[in-house]
Order: C-alpha cells, then sequence, then structure tokens
C-alpha cells in the first residue's frame, strides 16, 4: 500500500502546472497598485483565454445587458479578483487530455463541475454571500480536481473504482478509498497547494466531503458539499458517483440554506448550466487531444 | 399565462408580470413594467435570481408540457428513487427530487 501512495504523490508532481498568465495575473494583484488595464493587458495576450474568457462573461451567468466585448470592459465590470478566477477556470480545463474509459469520460467530469460550480454559485446567491458568491463557482470548478490524477496516470485503478462505486451504489470516494488508500479530496489538496492556489479553494477541495473539518473556509466546503450532491441529484454531468451523495447536517447548519431556496434556485441552475456548456464548449474535440481506453476487462 | 424565468433570460421589452420585490421587502419594479437595459443591470446588481415576466414577450424557456402517463411516472420515481437512495431523506434534496421527478415526468408537447 505504502508503494502505491508513494506512486500516486509522485504522479502528482509530474502534473501540468498552471500557465504563466495565471501566476502573472495572481502576482500583479498583490500589488495594491494594480489596474484593471493591467490585468487586461496580461489576459489579453493570450487569445484562447481571452475568448474563453468573454464567452463566460456573456453568458446567462452574468446576465450582463450588453455584450463584453472586450477584455478591459470584462475585468471593470465584474472586478479584478474575479476576473483572476475566471482566468483559472478558463485555463485549468485544457490542462489535462481528453480520455474516454468505458464507464466514464474526461467531458462527462468536466460537465459534473460545471453544474458545481454553477450551483455553488447559485447557492451563494440565494443565501446572500455578496459579492463573494462569484468566488463560489471556481470553489465548484475545481472541487474535484483530484479526480484528473486518476484520468491522467490511473485508468486501471479508476475503472475498477467506477465499477464499483456503480456496481455497490456508494459514493465514488468510498470505492477510492477500497481500491487505492486514496482519496480525490487528498491527491486534489497535494495539487492544488502545488500551483499555489488560494487557502479558499486548497480547503473546498480538501473539505467538500467533509466541510466540518475545513479550518479557515468551513462555509465554501459547506456549500460546494451541498452543491455537489444537488448537481449529482440534477445529473449535471457525471461525478462517477454510483449514488446521489448524502448532505451532512453541519454543512446545512453553516451555511443556513433552506428547502425553499433550493426551490427559488434550482430553475436558475438548469439554465446556467446548459447556457455554460455552450460558452465554455470544452468538449470540443478540436481543442484536445483525445486518448481512448478500453478497460472492459480490468487487470 | 405569466411565467417565472432566470433574470439572465430576460430581454429589454419583457413586461413584468408580477412585481420585483428585494429580499428585504424593498419594492424594485412594478408590475407592467417595460423592461429596459438599466433594468437588467440593476436585477443583477441586487442579486435578483428570478422575474415574472408576461407570457409571449420571452423566450421558450417554459415550454408547453404534458404529463406522462401514471405508469410511466411510477417508473420514473422508482430510477429516480434508486439514484437518490438515502439523501432524498434530507428535506434539502427531497425538494431537488421533487424537481427532477416533475421534470421527468413532463414532456414538451411536440416531443
Amino acid at each position: 500500500m505504502r508503494d502505491q501512495v508513494d506512486k500516486i504523490i509522485k504522479r502528482i508532481h509530474d502534473l501540468p502546472t498552471l500557465p504563466l498568465v495565471y501566476k502573472r495575473v495572481s502576482d500583479l494583484l498583490k500589488n495594491p497598485y494594480t489596474s484593471a488595464s493591467d490585468v487586461a493587458a496580461v489576459i489579453s495576450e493570450d487569445q484562447v483565454i481571452t475568448t474563453k474568457l468573454l464567452r463566460l462573461v456573456n453568458s446567462a451567468h452574468y446576465g450582463f445587458p450588453e455584450k463584453v466585448e472586450t477584455i478591459n470592459r470584462a475585468v471593470s465590470l465584474v472586478g479584478m479578483q474575479a476576473v483572476k478566477d475566471l482566468v483559472l477556470a478558463t485555463t485549468v480545463m485544457d490542462l489535462f487530455h481528453d480520455h474516454q474509459l468505458e464507464n466514464w469520460t474526461t467531458a462527462e467530469f468536466w460537465r459534473h463541475s460545471l453544474g458545481v460550480a454553477v450551483t455553488s454559485s447559485a447557492l451563494a446567491k440565494v443565501l446572500g454571500y455578496g459579492a463573494e458568491a462569484e468566488e463560489y463557482f471556481v470553489a465548484g470548478l475545481i472541487h474535484d480536481i483530484g479526480k484528473v490524477v486518476w484520468m491522467e496516470h490511473f485508468h486501471v485503478e479508476l475503472f475498477e473504482v467506477l465499477t464499483m462505486a456503480h456496481e455497490k451504489r456508494m459514493p465514488m470516494i468510498e470505492a477510492e478509498q477500497k481500491v487505492l488508500s486514496f482519496t480525490h479530496a487528498r491527491a486534489g489538496r497535494m495539487l492544488a497547494k502545488r500551483w499555489g492556489l488560494p487557502d479558499r479553494l486548497i480547503e473546498t477541495i480538501a473539505w467538500h466531503h467533509e466541510p466540518r473539518l475545513a479550518d479557515k473556509f468551513p462555509r465554501y466546503a459547506a456549500t460546494v458539499h451541498i452543491a455537489d450532491a444537488i448537481a449529482n441529484g440534477m445529473r449535471l454531468g457525471s461525478g462517477g458517483n454510483g449514488r446521489v451523495p448524502e448532505i451532512q447536517d453541519e454543512a446545512v447548519e453553516l451555511t443556513g440554506l433552506r428547502p425553499d431556496h433550493v426551490a427559488d434556485v434550482i430553475d436558475v441552475i438548469d439554465v446556467e448550466y446548459r447556457d455554460a456548456l455552450t460558452m465554455l464548449a470544452f468538449w470540443d474535440e478540436d481543442e484536445k487531444s483525445s486518448v481512448s481506453e478500453d478497460l472492459s476487462t480490468p487487470a | 399565462m405569466p411565467k417565472k424565468i432566470p433574470t439572465g433570460r430576460v430581454k429589454v421589452g419583457d413586461v413584468l408580470a408580477e412585481p420585483v420585490v428585494h429580499g428585504e421587502g424593498q419594492m424594485l419594479l412594478v408590475a407592467g413594467t417595460p423592461i429596459e437595459s438599466s433594468h437588467l443591470e440593476m436585477l443583477r446588481q441586487r442579486g435578483v435570481l428570478l422575474v415574472t415576466i408576461q407570457d409571449g414577450t420571452s423566450d421558450d424557456f417554459d415550454q408547453a408540457a404534458e404529463p406522462l402517463d401514471p405508469a410511466a411516472l411510477k417508473k420514473v420515481v422508482l430510477e429516480e428513487g434508486r439514484w437518490f437512495g438515502e439523501s432524498r431523506k434530507h428535506p434539502i434534496m427531497a425538494e431537488v427530487f421533487r424537481w427532477v421527478v416533475k421534470q421527468k415526468s413532463t414532456r414538451p408537447a411536440d416531443a
């Protein structure tokens, strides 16, 4: 088992780093004299990120009355911190290959992630988190980033995890513990630390299955924990679970979420999810190399 | 017939069928108001998620639907019940379960 854990840790260190543009924007935001134009200038150097970011800002999720045509305008409308998050959101999906296992695909995984992003953000809005609400989008988007480690380097084990989760109708994290002795939450936490992500994102990734253990940002972990269950229930993509994960009472207490809140936003989630899928078009085969795997008879 | 739609889907020219009231009870817009560009920006800034507009003044968000027959409905409840498992005992997830069953047990009239 020790060998397996060591192998996983080594593979996490082999994964790609975030694009330079994210680091440059992060560095700019550490300087209090940075202007929106400075941030826009850095982002505009990357045409792919520019295009994707404008698509996202023009989606129903933001609902701006007029089309946002330039990055400069986008930065001034959504704010510099939020734009930094959006750079992360629009680049992280392109870092990895598009895998097609027999019982799961990278596209399904990202659809689930996008579903949790939209749901987290909608819950944050209905719960009155104010300007912070936008930060929940990216927290939801990358909450399961640890699963990418399995997608990239542990196909046989991943197939076994997914098969066990589906046959025994259990959440994927329980099957991971049995098969890999390692969870995606732990792998994701290590990857997020390596990438130098902010603590609120590291804690969300690490504790979205056990939000009460989050140290500094329990509300993030709790909101994404609930959003994960809702997105699974609505079948927004697939997170690899064999059934809908249960919500912990502590998470509900931490957020103050009520059933009528859910009734108020569930149609919004549905519409914004479908709109975000179109806007990001992350499953576009032309944009990625595709790796097909036949694992019908796992070793 | 009035329909409730996400604020992001409201278009300039849509007419409000119900007043928009902020969470703290403040009236933002009265029923009958034709939506203008400045209203959309204000609704977005105030965090208003849904508004009710008069029918025929926006897109096809709320398509006409007809219910499935009882046997098909029973099948949907069974399938979704298996997928939700114990999770639907929680009131939050019970709400999600209701919504999913409602979505799956109706279909667009032209489908």
